[in-house]
């Protein structure tokens, strides 16, 4: 049998074993990633794109418009390019000027809209944006790649590869804001939109478009200094750069506040995991596909970026477990329940977890998964108070017991604090014990919060959870967490979000991957650098480019 | 101000906490409220002024202490409390409710609670007395924005701001993660 089994019926890979930091900091992205399932539906769906507008001056300052254009609707990426002095550059949420500026805007913009974005894009945060636009993000040059580039084509040279691999990017976002952000549409007027229907498709497609304008301005750049003898970039040099993005902890908190859209995200992918896991007889063609994807990782590795102590520990034990399969798949039959064994029983996470992305490669199948990655959270129900309390402890000890048998009373197990700065609005961490900040604390710890409710459930003489609320309403989050990951196996991070040892990288990592980012590149334990579209089509390549295109192929 | 309902939602919560109320009740009194203001009638004074209350009287004031057909509690009885007591007791609602403040405020309870029945419930005030009944009407049309007056923003940012902790130079280096290069 050849294609995934769907209608058998699969064992998923425990909660358990997935929904722990460390291997949630170790995903890599597959299939299912949000870039590959909007490229797929642009390329089947022939969406059609056109650069409507360039008003850039010599110093780059100026609008360009992008439109995309498919079956029922046009987008439209709105560009503003600024002068940007070099001491104003800065990835972090606190800047206040970025070199470009974007939204993405619902339809075809008029000269009024754009008059509008123009007073209020470019200073992100501190400006409004309407219900037309559906999202709000800034970019960042790489300084280090950006001038060789302009230098290069400006003498009509091509710019030198070596260069392009080691940053990877000629600019990186700093925000991807979508979702009602800053007066943006919310998620539900965009939502029933087939081309939007899985999670982040705008932010996505703003991304994709971002990139163009990347290398469309820098080819600007470069005309300027070099007038007619300048040079465009080489379309396959140019697609060995993606478009980088920094990302902080303002994204750490998304995924212990939307676990139902969390487990959706897991579920699917577990669920093409297990799906592939039980073919019996996999052909050799496929097992030779993902052996020669096991070859091409390892050489990616020399472009991993290995700045940080954090991925130096990782990135040699990762290269022998890569050499290691590539070695036992040549000594073993095609099998990938056996392969995924081996991995699990020999092999770091980071091995484990890209095997796991990688063996999904041959199975276009398990594509179909991709729409129930979405959910519906607005409509989440309201606590059912007819519940009994005996049934919710037996409900908490079954999905928690871990978090039971942590000694929240510990200083060690609530040692980080996570709070909201006045500043910038943005979630900031803080050392309990140096900080008095309690006051301000967030609700990112779902298991101190259940080992609480279900001390104050075994004491209670409720019976049922609605006379348990009326005498206990500070545990309502946690009852109603509870019943709504009811249905949701893998909704919840099955360790301490508050204790020591915590790395909030874990958690964007495990956000990213799902984007389809690579490179995965931390500049300290609070925020990374990433890569996304490396290897993916520009707008004119988007027709014809290859499935494959996230491995180079 | 035009808001999306994100951020309407986002700012109903952190107003609730910002007045004392627990994280999981002021979500779902937001949810109450975001479902409420798609129908155009969500009072923001009437929500801050229960807000006010609980603030002063201590979070929680207001909540029915005696349940089952008619309820009523020790004092006046504030909506946000009742209306999270609706929908835990949505299974056993009851015929009559009485002495609640700014009554409108159940709307959105019951918006919560409606999308899990078959039939649409309403509050219907009478005096004193708020009567929980089957609607007869059909539902307004949804809005997808939020428009509040300057006066209700800064009503609700300055509850909202409670939230916020002052930032100190150190929250902004080592709690946001910062030390290393991030222009290069």
């Amino acid at each position: 049998m050849q294609h995934p089994a769907s209608e058998q019926v699969l064992t998923l890979r425990d909660p358990q074993q997935v929904m722990r930091l460390a291997r949630m900091g170790s995903f890599h992205a597959s299939r299912l990633s949000f870039m590959r399932i909007l490229l797929r539906r642009l390329k089947s769906e022939h969406w059609q794109f056109k650069r409507t507008r360039w008003q850039m001056d010599a110093r780059g300052e100026g609008v360009a418009v992008y439109q995309a254009s498919g079956p029922a609707r046009t987008y439209s990426l709105v560009a503003f390019g600024h002068d940007l002095p070099d001491e104003m550059r800065s990835d972090r949420v606190i800047a206040q000027a970025w070199d470009a500026t974007f939204t993405l805007f619902d339809g075809v913009p008029s000269d009024q809209d754009i008059e509008r974005l123009r007073a209020n894009v470019p200073v992100q945060e501190a400006g409004r944006v309407t219900q037309s636009e559906l999202s709000l993000s800034r970019a960042n040059r790489s300084v280090r790649l950006w001038q060789h580039v302009v230098d290069r084509l400006s003498q009509g040279l091509q710019p030198e590869a070596s260069e392009l691999d080691a940053v990877g990017y000629l600019m990186r976002t700093t925000a991807v804001y979508g979702s009602g952000k800053f007066g943006a549409a919310d998620r539900e007027v965009i939502a029933d939109r087939a081309e939007f229907n899985a999670p982040f498709q705008a932010e996505m497609l703003s991304v994709l478009m971002i990139r163009q304008f990347a290398r469309d301005w820098v080819e600007h750049a470069a005309r300027q200094v070099g007038g007619e003898q300048a040079v465009t970039m080489d379309d396959a040099l140019a697609r060995r750069l993606g478009i980088g993005n920094s990302t902080g902890l303002g994204m750490a908190p998304f995924l212990l506040n939307h676990p139902v859209l969390l487990n959706n995200w897991i579920q699917a992918r577990e669920t093409a995991i297990a799906q592939v896991c039980a073919i019996e007889s996999p052909s050799a063609e496929a097992w030779d596909q993902v052996q020669a994807l096991i070859r091409q990782q390892r050489l990616e590795l020399d472009y991993w970026p290995d700045s940080h102590p954090i991925i130096q520990a990782r990135l040699p034990g990762l290269a022998q477990d890569l050499q290691a399969i590539d070695q036992w798949m040549g000594q073993h039959a095609p099998h990938w329940q056996r392969l995924m064994d081996y991995t699990a029983e020999h092999c770091q996470l980071e091995a484990q977890e890209l095997t796991a992305s990688l063996i999904l490669e041959p199975y276009p199948q398990v594509d179909e998964l991709a729409p129930a990655m979405a959910a519906d959270e607005a409509n989440l129900p309201v606590v059912d108070g007819s519940r009994s309390v005996a049934e919710t402890l037996q409900q908490i000890e079954a999905r928690y017991g871990w978090a039971l048998n942590i000694d929240w009373d510990c200083t060690e197990s609530q040692s980080h604090l996570w709070y909201v700065s006045e500043e910038k609005l943005e979630p900031r961490l803080a050392m309990r014990q140096d900080e008095p900040l309690d006051a301000y604390e967030q609700p990112l710890a779902p298991g101190r919060d259940m080992a609480y409710a279900w001390q104050a459930l075994t004491a209670s003489d409720a019976r049922t959870l609605a006379e348990f609320l009326l005498r206990h309403p500070q545990h309502r989050g946690a009852i109603q967490r509870l019943q709504w990951l009811q249905q949701a196996p893998y909704g919840e991070i099955l360790d301490n979000t508050t204790g020591h040892g915590l790395l909030p990288i874990d958690l964007l990592r495990c956000k990213l991957s799902f984007f389809g980012a690579s490179r995965f590149d931390p500049r300290s334990d609070r925020w990374v650098r990433i890569c996304m579209y490396r290897n993916g089509p520009y707008l004119h390549e988007v027709a014809s480019h290859s499935d494959q295109w996230v491995y180079g192929l | 101000m035009s808001l999306s309902l994100n951020e309407f939602q986002a700012l109903i919560k952190k107003a609730a906490h910002g007045a004392g109320l627990d994280w999981g009740s002021a979500a779902e009194i937001a949810r109450a409220a975001r479902l409420q203001a798609q129908s155009g009638d969500f009072d923001v004074a009437a929500f801050v002024a229960c807000l006010v209350r609980h603030y002063e009287q201590g979070a929680g004031v207001g909540r029915p202490t005696q349940l089952g057909d008619h309820w009523q509690g020790d004092g006046p009885l504030c909506p946000l409390m009742v209306g999270l007591c609706l929908c835990d007791w949505a299974h056993q609602l009851p015929q009559q409710i009485q002495g609640v403040q700014h009554p409108s405020l159940l709307h959105g309870f019951l918006a919560l609670i409606n999308r899990q029945r078959d039939d649409r419930l309403v509050a219907h005030v009478l005096g004193d007395a708020v009567q929980i009944q089957p609607a007869t009407v059909t539902q307004t049309p949804m809005q997808s924005r939020v428009e509040l007056t300057d006066q209700q923003q800064a009503d609700l940012d300055f509850w909202a701001s409670k939230t916020y902790a002052p930032a100190t130079e150190a929250s902004r280096l080592a709690g946001a993660g910062a030390g290393v290069s991030d222009n290069d």
